[in-house]
């Protein structure tokens, strides 16, 4: 299982994962929707680390990328699954010709190179394992490299960012208070219907028209989730119909395939979603 | 002295004004000298205008010969016909008049009266002789002419009204079946005319006829009649329901209220229009209190049901209705279209919807032959009720000020909610409304109803309940107390471990067997499918430092862990006291849960197991045996021991707490076993079909929330309600319940398995 966003690693270089390849080079599309760019700015100056709370497919990732991009830092995504491991994030030893040779993990990679290091959904990984970072957040700033012996202090430009989705709130999977209370948090939420249409015009490649419909199946969507949806819709998959739309398949088609089905399997909300739909197109 | 007058000044005036004079004063020569003196006076004032007309032969002519008929129609006829236009017109109309009176004079006055404004209103000048002609026409056609006045009179007044537009032939046909109803009952075939039409809106004109059918038969007394034809009783819309061929509204609430939830971003109560029945200006239609939707109990078709809750829902929380520009408005028609508008800005597909509807709808068959002004009621309008819309926030202001002084603490949408619902369930007198909310909340403040009969470690907790007549929950309605059951020393257990230690071993044996059910990773194996590293090269190390090397290097994935929880609910009724076999059924249903239990430790699936007995809606008692988190110890076994037969059984309540003990579990599988003797009852708690719709939707519920519910019952007659309740999957009636003890655990293993 591949945790690591990376890229492959070549044959001469056991550390082949270079934190160049982390730079984002272009500009990613990003509309704020608040003080999220200035906050973060801040936190970036003061070197606190930053928990990114909100629904899914609300742009968390995005907003990062951007970000990164802005502030010209290598990102380095963790994405966190049950199964990541301490020595995942830190590195470990590899052998090479009959020798051990140590690997740095993603996280050691980032706290040398002063990289923006990004735990996506953060709740997934045990909490064991997201113990490791505990001291990169205080004023401490090191990460300890158990193996090797040694203490990594963090690049000054080094910032550690999570991502969290109180939306899942099961009792297995919640943020130990010791972890959360070393982030400060920025909430992230659908974007306003204006912002949200831009967004939809600029990704999904629609026309206004087209994305202002499909912000306003959005809203109607997210109206029902008294009724059974665990989540409202995200504007990703807003931006998906607006995709599919574009690519010539007829709205209503686009809209049940990334909308009704892929929001539910309750026959009476997907009839309800498919009634909405049909009234808006 | 007034025809001296007229004669003085009469040198200017025309012979044929003359003879009209003298024959309007012969036509009241029987009444008193004062009441025809200002009789005359208007006449000569009529008289010297009309000579101004064009057309003032003609006038004048038709004038004398209405006068000789009957004096009431003199005065309406020239105020009629100065509106009249063309003069060919006024002889036919002046025709019509004089056919009119021939059958009765009242409804030829109205016609007369009436006259300017159905110029104003029908489409055509041609059609106000249609108008009239219609109207001629059921009196001849009826057999017994003196019985349909009143129904040609509301007809005349219906027909020309600028709220009410039928198309002319849709009143010829609504004429005809009028004199159908005539034969029985004159003031039923008023109200037919009047109000009672509007009920055959969705109904074609078979289906219309088959409604008058139905309201011939069914009805006996003159009142009985008359409510059914005006559209105010039961029966009259029931009937029409019945013929409107379609889609009935319980199958599709859910899916509507969502679509209606989906539009206006909060959750809508939508309701049969039954309970308005009597409301002034209710005629069967879809409808609003400005809080709740009100649809009919069948439509035509889904779609048609659709456009009828979304165009309430535009009209709900609007009272008074304003348009987009701030206007106020009051004119029920203008109102629909507005609302139609605001819909389709919302929804621009419903236009294609909309526009199919109202080309099936038959009134717009011939859209040619219209003969009206403005547009025809569409067939998802409904009825706009301002009176009610009015009482019903009045009433909700008066007892939400009310209840703001009685129940500070509680929270204000709360209390909107709760009377939204009673609202929806019908009631909507202030008086009774306030008791009903009391009797609701008063009960809430007390923590128990009787605390010095408890144990000190009572937690309490409020649930829902489902109304099925309601149709909604009405919240916080019970109450548990979850009691912890005596722990009085006691040998059950010890006994049944004599009695059965066979048995329990087997079945401890079964259980150690059962395969776990979640895959997990496990490192540093001697076996597996992948590598793990870390180990791998450590192991390395070891063997080039000299050390024996390690051969745990793999990765496994394993079915290691079971993750099951179960929580038991035994049924403590008092039926459980009954005896069969020579053996009580709560002694039987105790054992099962000792051999339970035994099977559960060795498996080590964490379990509750809780008996529940009620007694009334704030006195549903939870016995708690052993928890979750709790050993099955001494203690917990002596519990078990302790259980006795109690009360009653209000099931959904139970299932409800279970559920919600269950949601704290983090287990991937929960599973809920109910053991039961008989069917929900208790007090209060409505007949089997009320009970029983309440456990229905506690046990989706469950569902919904990913737990799995299984009830096992002995009474053999369960199998009725029990497929009500859950399909035939999730239950199991036992052929005897002696069998329980070593069904349980066989059950469960095919559950879990």
């Amino acid at each position: 299982m591949q945790n690591i966003h990376s890229k492959t690693t070549s044959p001469k270089n056991l550390n082949g994962i270079a934190i160049e390849d982390y730079h984002i080079t272009t500009e990613p599309f990003y509309v704020s929707t608040g003080n999220e760019i200035s906050l973060f700015e801040s936190a970036y100056r003061l070197k606190m680390p930053v928990l990114l709370k909100g629904p899914t497919g609300c742009g968390k990732t995005r907003f990062l990328e951007h970000m990164a991009w802005k502030l010209s830092r290598p990102l380095v995504t963790i994405a966190c699954h049950e199964d990541l491991t301490a020595s995942d994030l830190v590195g470990r030893y590899l052998l090479r010709d009959n020798e051990t040779v140590w690997q740095d993990g993603p996280l050691s990679l980032a706290v040398k190179h002063g990289a923006i290091c990004y735990l996506d959904e953060a709740v997934e990984a045990r909490k064991d394992t997201t113990v490791v970072i505990h001291p990169l957040t205080d004023n401490r700033r090191i990460l300890p490299q158990e193996k090797r012996g040694l203490l990594l202090e963090a690049h000054p430009d080094f910032l550690l960012v999570m991502s969290y989705n109180p939306g899942y709130q099961s009792v297995m999977k919640d943020l130990k208070h010791s972890t959360r209370q070393r982030f400060l948090a920025i909430d992230f939420t659908y974007p306003p219907s204006k912002e949200e249409q831009a967004i939809v015009m600029e990704e999904g490649q629609v026309d206004e028209n087209t994305a202002e419909r499909l912000v306003k199946l959005g809203e109607m969507v997210r109206n029902l989730r008294q009724q059974g949806l665990e989540e409202g819709i995200s504007t990703r998959l807003l931006v998906y119909a607006g995709r599919l739309i574009s690519d010539g398949v007829l709205p209503k088609e686009a809209c049940q395939a990334a909308v009704t089905r892929a929001m539910t399997d309750d026959m009476e909300l997907q009839e309800a979603i498919t009634e909405i739909i049909a009234g808006i197109f | 002295m007034i025809l001296q007058d007229f004669h003085q000044s009469s040198n200017k005036i025309s012979a044929a004004a003359k003879k009209a004079y003298e024959a309007a004063r012969a036509s009241v020569a029987h009444l008193r000298p004062r009441t025809s003196k200002g009789f005359l006076l208007e006449v000569e004032r009529e008289i010297r205008e009309a000579e101004k007309s064009p057309d003032k032969h003609i006038i004048l002519a038709e004038a004398k010969q209405i006068s000789l008929l009957n004096w009431a129609l003199v005065l309406p006829f020239f105020n009629a016909v100065k509106k009249v236009p063309a003069d060919n017109l006024i002889l036919q109309f002046s025709n019509l008049v004089q056919q009119l009176a021939v059958h009765d004079i009242d409804a030829a006055v109205t016609f007369l009266k009436r006259t300017p404004v159905a110029l104003e209103n029908l489409e055509d000048q041609q059609d106000l002789i249609t108008w009239g002609k219609q109207g001629l026409r059921a009196f001849e056609t009826a057999k017994d002419k003196k019985k349909m006045w009143k129904a040609v009179k509301a007809y005349f007044i219906e027909a020309s009204d600028a709220n009410c537009r039928y198309p002319l032939d849709r009143w010829s046909f609504f004429l005809e079946q009028a004199i159908r109803i005539a034969a029985v009952s004159v003031d039923a075939t008023e109200g037919f005319i009047q109000h009672g039409n509007r009920v055959c809106l969705l109904l074609n004109e078979d289906e219309t006829i088959r409604w008058i059918d139905k309201g011939l038969e069914g009805c006996g007394s003159e009142q009985e009649l008359i409510n059914y034809f005006n559209g105010t009783s039961l029966k009259s819309v029931e009937a029409s329901d019945c013929l409107v061929s379609g889609v009935p509204l319980k199958n599709k609430r859910n899916t509507l209220s969502m679509i209606c939830e989906a539009l206006l971003g909060q959750p809508v109560k939508l309701r049969s229009n039954s309970v308005l029945l009597g409301c002034k200006g209710f005629n069967g239609g879809a409808a609003t209190d400005g809080h709740n939707i009100f649809l009919p109990d069948m439509a035509p078709s889904f779609g048609l049901f659709k456009l009828m809750a979304l165009h309430q829902t535009m009209l709900l929380q609007r009272h008074p209705y304003t348009d987009l520009n701030g206007k106020i408005l009051t004119d029920p028609t203008q109102i629909h279209l507005d609302a139609d508008k605001r819909l389709i800005r919302q929804l621009p597909g419903l236009l294609h919807e909309i526009n199919k509807y109202s080309a099936d709808h038959h009134i717009d068959q011939h859209p040619e032959k219209l003969g009206r002004t403005g547009p025809v009621p569409k067939p998802w309008w409904g009825d706009i009720l301002p009176d009610l819309m009015k009482e019903t926030d009045e009433t909700i202001t008066a007892i939400k000020e009310k209840a703001a002084e009685k129940y500070e603490n509680i929270p204000p949408e709360l209390l909107e909610s709760l009377l939204t619902s009673m609202l929806a369930g019908g009631e909507r007198e202030q008086n009774a409304l306030w008791k009903l909310l009391g009797e609701m909340l008063d009960d809430i403040d007390f923590d128990s109803p009787d605390p010095e009969e408890l144990q000190e470690s009572v937690k309490t907790f409020f649930y829902k309940e489902w109304d099925r007549k309601l149709c909604d929950y009405k919240l916080e309605w019970c109450q548990v107390r979850q009691r912890i059951a005596r722990e009085d020393p006691n040998d059950f257990i010890t006994r049944i471990n004599d009695r059965l230690r066979g048995i329990i071993l087997l079945i401890r044996k079964q259980f150690m067997k059962l395969k776990p059910e979640m895959f997990r990773k496990y490192r540093a194996q001697p076996t597996g499918d992948a590598l793990d590293i870390d180990a791998l090269v450590e192991a390395l190390v070891d063997m080039r430092s000299g050390a024996p090397m390690s051969e745990n290097v793999y990765i496994r994935r394993d079915k290691r862990i079971r993750d099951v929880s179960v929580f038991f609910l035994v049924d403590l009724s008092g039926s459980t006291d009954e005896v069969f076999n020579g053996r009580r059924v709560i002694d039987v249903q105790k054992e099962a849960m000792a051999i339970m239990a035994e099977a559960l430790e060795a498996l080590g699936d964490p379990y509750a197991i809780y008996g529940f007995s009620s007694e009334g809606r704030f006195r549903v008692d939870m016995f708690n045996v052993k928890d979750f988190n709790e050993p099955y110890d001494e203690k917990a076994q002596y519990r078990l021991g302790n259980l006795q037969p109690l009360g009653l059984t209000r099931m959904g309540t139970v299932v409800r707490h279970a559920t919600y003990k269950l949601e704290e579990v983090s287990s991937t599988i929960k599973i809920l076993i109910i053991l039961t003797d008989g069917r929900p009852y208790d007090m209060e708690y409505g007949n089997l079909e009320y009970a029983i719709s309440d456990t229905k939707k506690a046990i989706q519920e469950a569902r919904s929330k990913n737990i799995h519910p299984f009830i096992i019952t002995s009474d053999k007659k369960g199998s009725d309600y029990l497929q009500m309740i859950s399909p035939q999957t999730e239950c199991v009636i036992l052929p005897k319940v002696e069998l329980l003890p070593t069904l349980l655990p066989a059950l469960y293993r095919r559950l879990t398995g």
